[in-house]
């Protein structure tokens, strides 16, 4: 028998206020926790959405100005739709090293194939530099004209099929999670076959009608040769396509990047505040069971227990119960961080990717020593005063 | 601090010990400049009224409490001269404690209970101590509860375990306050028998305090406190 035996049993003879200890924790580590993976995920998001958007300026009609981030970091779909001809007239300016359209049909809802909706986009093979880099080059060479190339929240597997609008797609590739929901509820069909699933939507009576024109695009995606500016640039297609809007793929990132602080400030604020609470909660909870327990405590000092014992054993409970706490803690923000992932993404409107495995190790041990530092101060006082309590005291005047 | 030879077989000598304590209400002194002697192997037994100061004088003697005044020695050595390191040390291994409630650890089965002073004293080996503890739980009459909870027990039952706890570490001396309140007159006399047991057999030394005169008239002597002073009552009086 030791001190920690001693601290074990007296978790599992208390279990009531050890479980309200407990309980304490698991909710300030899980919010901890949680805090950390969301600032760190939007980092991450960030920059993997830099990465990935691949082009440097964007256009689109200029009926969606406002909607650009709503529909390329979220994937919310806008039914606005431009000339495909003014593609072809882009790619001879100078300054421009390559363009490719993208056509957005209508968002919808697809329990079939994922958990929300999906955003289908046509994209055009032959020119495309923004998706086919990320997809292997075995899976490249056999995409065809009912393939679909799908974001990392589609549930289905590669070799399953989808169907939409009366066409079935085979998924020849999955790829890799974004946090943005533009990728991650993405499927990506040829835009050919997007423009034949248009015409045939006028004819089925029972297929819902696309009001897509046959070379019309949502946006067109452009990639700007090596030391040409893109404010230049931007300003010559708006000078000479009044009716587009046009954005820079950095723009996209830079109101998120601003919001960032922001949301980490609000983020460091909470976590104060939950901080003090648990500091204030543990060291009222551990007097109060400490003056439950003053008989106990002052019969363990006249049996031959010293101070350096006693304040051991309150501390190596708190230790304990902030220890089981910290665990159910980690496993309840895990489940809610996996189960409320799109929530989040969309309640935050920024790119959301959880951080690598090791950073989310690292978060893990960030949080349990803060709680823990946090947890041992607070119990620390009260685990002081009962220790240095003469024990005629601690076993007369108990309560 | 030892004192001299010719005490050499003075186990406690209390002098001129006073305790006095502050409350919101004034000062109250419980104990008043009391001189007390007890010899090794000696049974001494305290009466007295319900807050006399009974209790307070045991538990400056069992060093749970630091007088206000005055000096007490244990087996030679001034308790007033020792860190809390060395206290805890002293009280491990030279006194046992029968308190007058329902003292055990209740997160402790009455085995563990009982070795758990022995534990605390981190002096023998856990094999030493478990066959030491069991011997004593079979002494007390309570073999058979080693693996049960305090709340299983009967008070008196409660009572044999905190006994047995208190022999543990072979202590010269045993405070017993009271440690048969709250017991039936039948395990009231099988606890005193056995303390009185130990004292014969084993020469240990008790103090025990007590509202029974019946009982107390069997120790070598017997004191009365009164308004914290204590006197030697003669027992052929009783």
């Amino acid at each position: 028998m030791n001190l920690f035996f001693l601290a074990w049993r007296n978790i599992r003879y208390y279990q009531q206020v050890s479980l309200a200890i407990s309980m304490g924790v698991t909710i300030a580590i899980a919010l901890l926790f949680l805090g950390l993976m969301v600032s760190w995920g939007v980092e991450r998001g960030l920059e993997t959405y830099r990465a990935r958007l691949g082009a440097d300026l964007l256009v689109a009609p200029r009926e969606v100005k406002g909607n650009m981030e709503s529909i390329f970091l979220l994937g919310k779909s806008e039914k606005q739709y431009f000339n495909g001809k003014i593609v072809d007239e882009l790619r001879s300016l100078k300054g421009i090293k390559r363009i490719s359209p993208q056509v957005f049909l209508e968002s919808v809802a697809a329990s079939c194939c994922s958990a929300g909706y999906v955003f289908i986009i046509g994209y055009d093979p032959k020119t495309d530099f923004t998706l086919l880099p990320w997809i292997s080059l075995r899976e490249r060479g056999k995409i065809g004209k009912d393939d679909a190339v799908v974001g990392a929240n589609i549930i289905q597997p590669v070799g399953f099929f989808l169907r939409f609008y009366g066409h079935r797609f085979k998924i020849v590739a999955q790829l890799d999670r974004t946090g943005v929901g533009f990728y991650d509820n993405a499927v990506y069909l040829p835009i050919e076959t997007v423009y034949k699933m248009a015409q045939e939507s006028k004819v089925k009576p029972e297929i819902y009608d696309l009001n897509l024109k046959r070379g019309w695009i949502s946006t067109a995606f452009i990639e700007l040769e090596k030391g040409v500016n893109a404010q230049e640039i931007e300003g010559k297609i708006k000078r000479r396509y009044p009716n587009l809007e046009t954005v820079k793929a950095i723009g996209l990132v830079k109101k998120v990047k601003e919001e960032l602080p922001r949301l980490q400030r609000y983020f460091f604020i909470f976590i104060s505040f939950v901080s003090v609470a648990l500091f204030f909660l543990i060291t009222i909870v551990f007097y109060l069971f400490n003056q439950m327990r003053r008989r106990e405590h002052g019969l363990l000092r006249a049996l031959g227990g010293r101070k350096m014992d006693l304040l051991t054993l309150v501390l190596l409970e708190g230790s304990l119960l902030i220890l089981f706490g910290s665990f159910a803690g980690i496993i309840l923000a895990l489940t809610i961080k996996h189960l409320f992932y799109r929530w989040v993404i969309f309640t935050l409107k920024m790119p959301l990717l959880y951080p690598s495995l090791s950073l989310q190790l690292l978060g893990m041990m960030i949080s349990t020593t803060l709680i823990l530092v946090i947890g041992l101060v607070g119990a620390f006082y009260p685990a002081y005063l009962i220790a240095n309590e003469e024990p005629y005291e601690s076993i007369r005047f108990s309560g | 601090m030892k004192v001299s030879d010719s005490a050499a077989k003075t186990l406690v000598w209390a002098e001129n010990l006073s305790k006095v304590y502050e409350t919101p209400f004034g000062k109250i002194e419980a104990v008043k400049k009391v001189n007390l002697e007890v010899k090794k192997g000696e049974f001494v037994s305290i009466i007295g009224p319900t807050g006399s100061g009974k209790t307070t004088l045991l538990n400056l003697i069992g060093g749970l409490t630091v007088p206000t005044e005055g000096l007490i020695f244990i087996d030679g050595c001034y308790l007033g001269g020792l860190g809390d390191e060395e206290i805890s040390r002293f009280r491990g291994e030279k006194i046992g404690f029968i308190f007058q409630f329902a003292s055990l650890i209740p997160s402790l089965t009455v085995l563990e209970n009982v070795c758990l002073p022995s534990f605390l004293l981190r002096k023998r080996s856990k094999e030493a101590i478990l066959t030491r503890a069991k011997m004593l739980i079979e002494r007390v009459g309570l073999s058979g509860n080693e693996a049960s909870l305090p709340f299983c027990l009967s008070g008196g039952e409660q009572r044999l375990a905190a006994i047995a706890r208190s022999l543990i570490n072979q202590p010269e001396l045993i405070l017993a306050d009271e440690p048969t309140g709250d017991l039936d007159e039948e395990t009231e006399v099988k606890v005193i028998d056995l303390l009185h047991q130990l004292n014969y057999e084993e020469k240990i030394t008790f103090i025990l305090v007590t509202h029974n005169l019946k009982l107390a008239a069997r120790g070598n002597h017997l004191f009365e406190m009164r308004e914290g002073k204590l006197t030697e009552r003669d027992k052929g009086n009783l």
